[in-house]
């Protein structure tokens, strides 16, 4: 589904990714650990065509999208979410989920002018399956609610509601747990294993060893740009290089 | 050509006949108030460069280029009336093709700038137009001379004018601008052309389109990476607002009669983002509404004429710092309650303050004010009583601490338009035969104000915020 060989980007004089390879296929948990600043957000920025490798080649689905514009990647089936929140504040819920699907629709502004049945019937399509998704977040009741009045863990789930409303390939998780609670975290996990069992293949960055244990197939370690080891994640836990890694910095 | 244009003839005439009955009875209530003949005019075509410029900001772009191609509509459509004896119709047609032109070919090059990058980018696109214009009749005499490009050029002006060989070109007529235009707006078209936009405005917000605009406005990366072409949509905003801006040119070029290229120069440009800012970005009625306002206020004003550009500065300026949000925003519910219930009062005071404060400059213009009295006092006597109470209400609230200093300056408030309220009370009972509008409004506008000052007692406990956490 993904496959990365030698990509490499650097920031001026740093080097935050340094060839990395990575492969993540479908219906699999792929994890991607590491400590701060160790390259992992800007691994799926340029995954996701928001930033570009200097040289390297991503090849998802079978194209090559280092160089695509953000738009055409997505519509080839990828989606994410943000490690800080990025929801559209201004929209209420269902918009929210709404707005991943733009790229399905066709309906133009004329459609929309002279309400032709086409135009009528996209967007009531459109809304059910938004409310559809709400619904299996649990966000339904919010539906009406502008986004950046939800709870912070709402807002978390309406950014994964958000990235699976356009019924994507291939999901990536930028530290989707971050600021939530043990029972709130274990339940995300189990929204991942559902993807996972739908056939949808998952990048997900953690810092959370229990939920890389609960959902991982196969985790990447990154440090300093570079991928350390691969592995299972118990193969992982006890790997000496990995706990140096993370006993290297301080938190 | 003809035969399409005909037939849109045959349609919009008597839509234009309907509109003008209809509409008779508003413009007999405007005139009370000193609007009238291309007053009026202005106000419609204000408040169509507010939508103008609305689908850019809308879109999350800061362009100021509107003046430029409303300068090339009014351009464009004079030239064909009174060179080529075309109607408005045609005129309109032209002007918004040409507008729309343009905007497609330095659109893709110049919306890759974004912010303050894209204003100075779009000044520059303003202009250079106007300069174009200013130097036209003069330029494209020296490239019809040029022996290399002479034959094009020749084919080019043979659109514009009929003598291509004259000596002298007189197309733009440089620095002098355009005159004897034929002056066939009329109101009735203007309102149907703004009805028709205000309908398109109406279905854009809740087109796949719209939210696509409102989603890269709010966060462009994260748009892209939804799935929305970027590019395209900031380029269909930039052009939708380029032809409206365009028409509205050929429509104010054919109000006033005679046109030059310093009507199109910066400040015109400043004009059409105020429209907007003053109505409100919020819903589509915030431009109209800041377009009509801001072009009948000098009107309204009409004994302060030499200070407009002061007070259409001041008012901008409050609107900017205490109503983000713009007009609009006071019609909506939230805006009231949202904010617990001291927030509520202070602002239901700030609003009686305004329309008090109105109301004072008003009755000159309202009916029976017409002779500056309001049941006995002297309205300009009572003004400068109420400025100071206005004045210490926001001090009050500025100076000391909060939320202290939003208590006091609310009783204090609430005490003097009490007092004053008791006052005109009294004398309502005594001369109840002479109560005008503005008296009515008056009343309100203090009612507000003790309403306010009232909600606000017994203070209530500030719940504590809930805030989300912070995530790095
Ligand atoms: N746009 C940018 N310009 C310059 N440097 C950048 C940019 N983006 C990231 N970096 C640098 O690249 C390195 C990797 O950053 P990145 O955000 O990918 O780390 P991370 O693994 O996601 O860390 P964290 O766990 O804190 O999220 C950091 O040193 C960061 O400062
Ligand atoms: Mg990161």
């Amino acid at each position: 589904m993904l496959s990365l060989k030698n990509v490499t980007r650097y920031f001026g004089g740093l080097t935050a990714l340094n060839c990395v390879n990575l492969e993540a296929s479908a219906g699999q948990v792929t994890g991607l650990i590491g400590p701060n600043g160790a390259g992992k957000t800007t691994l799926i920025n340029n995954i996701s065509g928001l930033d570009h490798p200097n040289s390297g080649q991503i090849i998802f689905n079978g194209h090559e999208v280092q160089r695509m514009a953000p738009h055409r990647i997505t519509a080839l089936g990828l989606a994410r979410t943000y490690q800080n929140i990025r929801l559209f504040n201004e929209m209420t819920v269902l918009e929210n989920v709404m707005i991943a699907q733009h790229f399905l629709g066709k309906s133009t502004l004329f459609h929309s002018l002279l309400q032709l049945p086409s135009h009528r019937k996209e967007e009531r399509f459109i809304r059910q399956k938004s409310l559809d998704i709400l619904e299996q977040f649990g966000l339904s009741h919010l539906q009406n609610e502008l986004a950046s009045n939800l709870s912070y863990g709402d807002q978390r789930r309406l950014e994964m509601a958000r990235a699976l409303a356009a019924d994507p390939k291939m999901v990536l998780l930028d530290e989707p747990t971050a600021g939530m609670n043990a029972v709130e975290t274990e339940q995300l996990g189990e929204k991942i294993l559902d993807m996972k069992a739908a056939g949808i293949a998952v990048l997900v960055v953690e810092h959370d060893m229990a939920l890389i244990s609960q959902v991982c197939d196969i985790v990447y370690v990154l440090n300093f740009g570079e991928v350390l080891t691969v592995g299972t994640p118990d193969e992982i836990k006890r790997d000496p290089a990995v706990i140096e890694a993370y006993l290297g910095r301080d938190e | 050509m003809d035969t399409i244009l005909n037939f849109f003839d045959k349609i919009l005439q008597p839509i234009f006949e309907i509109t003008t009955t209809l509409i008779q009875p508003i413009l007999d209530q405007l005139q009370v108030i000193g609007l009238s003949g291309s007053v009026v005019n202005f106000m419609l075509i204000a408040a169509i460069l507010g939508i103008s410029i609305y689908f850019t900001l809308y879109c999350g772009m800061f362009s100021l280029a509107n003046a430029g191609f409303m300068a090339i509509g009014a351009y464009i459509g004079a030239i064909l009336t009174t060179q080529h004896d075309a109607s408005l119709g045609e005129a309109l047609i032209w002007g918004m093709f040409a507008g729309g032109l343009i905007a497609l070919i330095i659109g893709v090059p110049m919306l890759r700038l974004k912010n303050i990058y894209l204003a100075i980018a779009t000044i520059g696109f303003g202009e250079v137009v106007r300069i174009l214009i200013r130097e036209f009749d003069q330029l494209m005499g020296n490239l019809r001379d040029d022996p290399t490009v002479g034959g094009i050029v020749r084919d080019i002006l043979g659109l514009l004018v009929e003598d291509v060989d004259a000596r002298r070109l007189r197309i733009t007529y440089g620095p002098q601008g355009i005159t004897r235009i034929p002056r066939e707006t009329e109101v009735a078209h203007l309102v149907v052309f703004l009805l028709v936009l205000a309908y398109f405005l109406y279905r854009f917000h809740h087109s796949r389109m719209g939210r696509a605009m409102a989603a890269i406005r709010q966060d462009e990366r994260v748009a892209a990476s939804q799935g929305i072409n970027v590019v395209y949509y900031k380029n269909v905003a930039f052009f939708i607002g380029a032809i409206i801006a365009s028409a509205a040119g050929v429509f104010s070029a054919h109000t006033i009669g005679t046109i030059g290229p310093e009507d199109y120069d910066f400040g015109r440009a400043v004009d059409i983002l105020a429209y907007a800012v003053l109505g409100g970005l919020g819903s589509w009625v915030g431009p109209i509404i800041g377009g009509l306002t801001l072009e009948a206020m000098p009107e309204i004003l009409r004994e302060l004429k030499e200070y407009t550009g002061l007070i259409n500065g001041l008012i901008l300026l409050l609107i900017i710092i205490y109503l983000p949000g713009g007009l609009t925003s006071l019609f909506r519910p939230s805006f009231w309650l949202s904010r617990g219930r001291f927030d509520t009062a202070q602002r239901v005071v700030t609003a009686g303050i305004v329309l008090v404060a109105i109301c004072n400059v008003l009755p000159y213009r309202l009916e029976a004010g017409a002779q500056g009295r309001v049941l006995g006092y002297e309205v300009w006597g009572l003004l400068p009583a109420f400025i100071s109470v206005g004045v210490a209400f926001f001090l009050v609230q500025r100076i000391s601490p909060k939320p202290e200093g939003g208590r006091y300056s609310v009783l204090l408030a609430g005490v003097a338009a009490g007092v004053w309220l008791a006052f005109l009370i009294l004398g309502l009972v005594g001369q109840i035969e002479n109560v005008t509008t503005g008296y009515y409004l008056h009343l309100i506008g203090m009612a507000l104000i003790v309403g306010g000052a009232l909600i606000s007692y017994p203070p209530e406990i500030e719940a504590a915020s809930q805030r989300k956490p912070e995530v790095a």
